[in-house]
């Protein structure tokens, strides 16, 4: 058995900074630079996303939007207290169902947990979205076992100094601005070192 | 036809049998003179027609407590409910008589056997004594039951051997009558029959040959029927207050299996449960349980109500819960597909997931999004029900809308004559007048405007009103810039 058929073979075997599909089940970005470098090529199924920005992932939704369009057509997608409202017209512009969106509304962090777990867990959604405000890393760790019994995705959205934490989620990226563009930079990933990619290179100082 | 009579020789203790110790005397008073007494008590000494103060020398933890007649004749209602499930002409006999035609469903249970084997089990759980007997008259069957004289005595040899032995006393006689029969030297009914029917109709009267002719067969025997209820109501004593919202899952379980019951027999499912827990000075808890589809599963509801326990605080220890249902839908028959449908199971397990949220939490917590013909942007959207929620006409040509929306339009500060949010704002795109609703008393006249903010890279929905002091504000967010299917 030569090392080639054995790295073809074991797909488990890390590969420093080349990901290799993992016969695990994603859902694309919608994006090729994420899609490249995410195992398995997309949003993990059965997994914890944690997104990371300066505003708490506010800004971060249109990131995850193409895949919400996939997951609306195949099963619910809840959002978990967002932060603003979610405005109706311009996510049915984005294209994505109305009928296929919860939007949970709790009265206090017991509340969210208890939703975020059992929405999580329920083979009903396929997608949960939650901005809390605090969250330890053994919650997270309920919830992505919760994921993983579900086969949901959870795209949790965190400030930026959550990095600092070490977390069980199976992706990690923060929102880096820099001068000449839109960076992602995947502090953790499936099969992978941490690699920044670039979303959105900036054309011309307008960044239009 | 076939007829099975019980006879709750118990009614009026077992009105009682929640509040109090099985193991302990208990005495019910009527009056000034015992009327019934439980086991304990009968071990004591104690007998019915005693007086209460001769009672209590016998056994001194005996418990007295007068008859409640009301609280027996709902007891009574209920136990007929039950019955229905086993017979549809049920009868009830007051006080403490039931009357059900079995001969009819002698095939729905396979047998004579088998049913009144599943009537007795179901007796026996509910811890209320009683002496059953059949017979091929009602008036016959009762006899026998009042009698105390229970078995099987379908055969009129039978039954006429067992009714020849009964004494003037389980007879419908005047204590004047029985008097002058007792003096006479007759003492049963057999030797009553042996007198020529003319004679005893004459002294006795033509009531008791009327009576004498149901239970031989000999004429009919017309009795009212009972129907269950139209809605299901029915409340339950607990044996302590309980202060604990876990202590009560027990009796709830209870409730929700006579529920089940009813609903079965009338053939319904229930879409709400109304249910309310009492405490000592009458004040209530009440709180309702619905469903999106309706269930007759008990324990759908039961998981329901565990999840809404969760979240439920006692005010004041609880001593009765009432467990209501008005809400029922005709049952509707599930056609099993040979190949499943994905999309029928998916849809269940959603409400199912979706009615779980709404009893731990509240109604209010599962909201579905719908948007709304209106050009004043925050009244575009609406929280709605699921069933409103229109398939998705997208809105091409339309001018482009954030994906979040502030609740408040949050002022921004002017610096140097331009808006500021935490960075400068750069303008990109078009300016959009909205200037509309004059005809209700929101009016707008703003100016719309994309802006993205320097710093962040966030793109911002900003506007300017148009009249008054024409000040900024920030209405909306659409996040970071970045497009679909860039290449690195």
């Amino acid at each position: 058995m030569t090392l080639q058929t054995l790295l073809d073979q074991h797909a488990c075997i890390w590969r420093g900074r080349r990901s290799v599909s993992a016969g695990q089940r994603t859902v694309s970005t919608g994006f090729d630079a994420l899609d490249l470098v995410l195992s398995g090529g997309g949003w993990p199924e059965g997994a914890i996303c944690e997104l990371l920005s300066e505003h708490r992932g506010i800004d971060l939704l249109p990131l995850v939007m193409p895949a919400l369009k996939q997951f609306a057509g195949r099963g619910k997608v809840c959002l978990v207290d967002p932060p603003c409202i979610p405005y109706a017209p311009a996510w049915q512009m984005a294209g994505i169902g109305l009928e296929h969106v919860i939007w949970m509304k709790t009265q206090d962090a017991g509340e969210q947990r208890w939703v975020l777990e059992q929405g999580l867990r329920d083979s009903a959604c396929v997608a949960v979205l939650a901005w809390p405000a605090v969250l330890s890393s053994t919650m997270l760790r309920r919830l992505q076992l919760a994921a993983e019994e579900g086969m949901t995705t959870g795209f949790i959205f965190r400030d930026m100094n959550a990095s600092r934490m070490s977390s069980p989620a199976a992706v990690r990226m923060a929102l880096d601005m820099r001068v000449d563009g839109i960076y992602m930079r995947l502090l953790k990933r499936r099969g992978g070192w941490p690699v920044d990619i670039c979303l959105q290179p900036f054309s011309d100082p307008a960044r239009a | 036809m076939l007829w099975a009579a019980l006879h709750f020789s118990g009614l009026s203790l077992a009105v009682f049998a929640a509040e109090t110790d099985d193991a302990g005397p208990l005495a019910i008073v009527r009056g000034n003179r015992l009327i019934a007494v439980n086991r304990a008590a009968v071990k004591a000494g104690v007998r019915p027609g005693m007086r209460g103060n001769e009672a209590r020398v016998l056994s001194r933890q005996l418990v007295i407590r007068s008859q409640q007649p009301a609280r027996e004749q709902a007891l009574l209602e209920r136990l007929a409910a039950w019955c229905y499930q086993f017979s549809s002409t049920v009868s009830i006999d007051a006080p403490m008589g039931l009357l059900l035609e079995i001969g009819r469903s002698q095939r729905l249970f396979g047998s004579i056997d088998q049913l009144l084997h599943r009537l007795e089990q179901g007796l026996q759980s509910m811890s209320v004594d009683y002496c059953l007997a059949t017979a091929r008259t009602a008036a016959g069957a009762l006899l026998l039951a009042n009698a105390d004289v229970a078995g099987r005595y379908d055969e009129t040899q039978q039954f006429d051997r067992a009714i020849q032995t009964l004494t003037l006393r389980a007879l419908p006689l005047t204590a004047k009558h029985c008097r002058a029969l007792h003096a006479a030297g007759l003492r049963t009914l057999g030797d009553l029959r042996n007198l020529p029917r003319a004679a005893v109709t004459e002294r006795l009267g033509t009531a008791f040959d009327s009576w004498l002719c149901r239970v031989l067969g000999e004429c009919g025997d017309v009795r009212e029927t009972y129907h269950p209820p139209v809605c299901f109501s029915v409340r339950q004593l607990l044996p302590v207050a309980v202060g604990v919202v876990a202590g009560l899952l027990f009796v709830a379980q209870r409730l929700l299996q006579e529920l089940a019951v009813f609903l079965r027999l009338r053939d319904k499912e229930a879409l709400a449960l109304q249910w309310r827990l009492f405490s000592e000075d009458a004040a209530d808890q009440r709180f309702e349980l619905s469903s999106r589809t309706a269930s007759q599963d008990e324990d759908y509801w039961l998981m329901l109500l565990r999840q809404r326990f969760e979240r439920l605080q006692l005010n004041d220890p609880v001593v009765e819960i009432e467990l209501k249902c008005s809400q029922m839908q005709d049952c509707q028959a599930q056609t099993a597909d040979l190949l499943p449908d994905a999309a029928i199971q998916h849809n269940t397990s959603v409400n199912g997931f979706i009615d779980k949220v709404r009893a731990r939490l509240g109604a209010g917590a599962v909201n579905y999004l719908c948007s709304v013909s209106e050009h004043r942007p925050e009244y575009a959207w609406t929280n709605c029900e699921p069933e409103m929620v229109k398939a998705a006409e997208s809105g091409a040509g339309e001018s482009i809308r954030p994906l979040w929306l502030l609740s408040e339009p949050r002022p921004l500060r002017i610096v140097n004559g331009r808006p500021r949010h935490e960075g400068s704002l750069e303008f990109v795109g078009e300016r959009e007048r909205i200037e509309t609703g004059w005809w209700d008393d929101k009016p707008i006249a703003r100016d719309y405007f994309t802006v993205i903010e320097t710093g962040s890279g966030m793109k911002l929905w900003v506007y300017r009103d148009c009249h008054g002091d024409r000040a900024w504000f920030l209405h909306g967010i659409f996040g970071c810039v970045i497009h679909q299917g860039q290449d690195s």
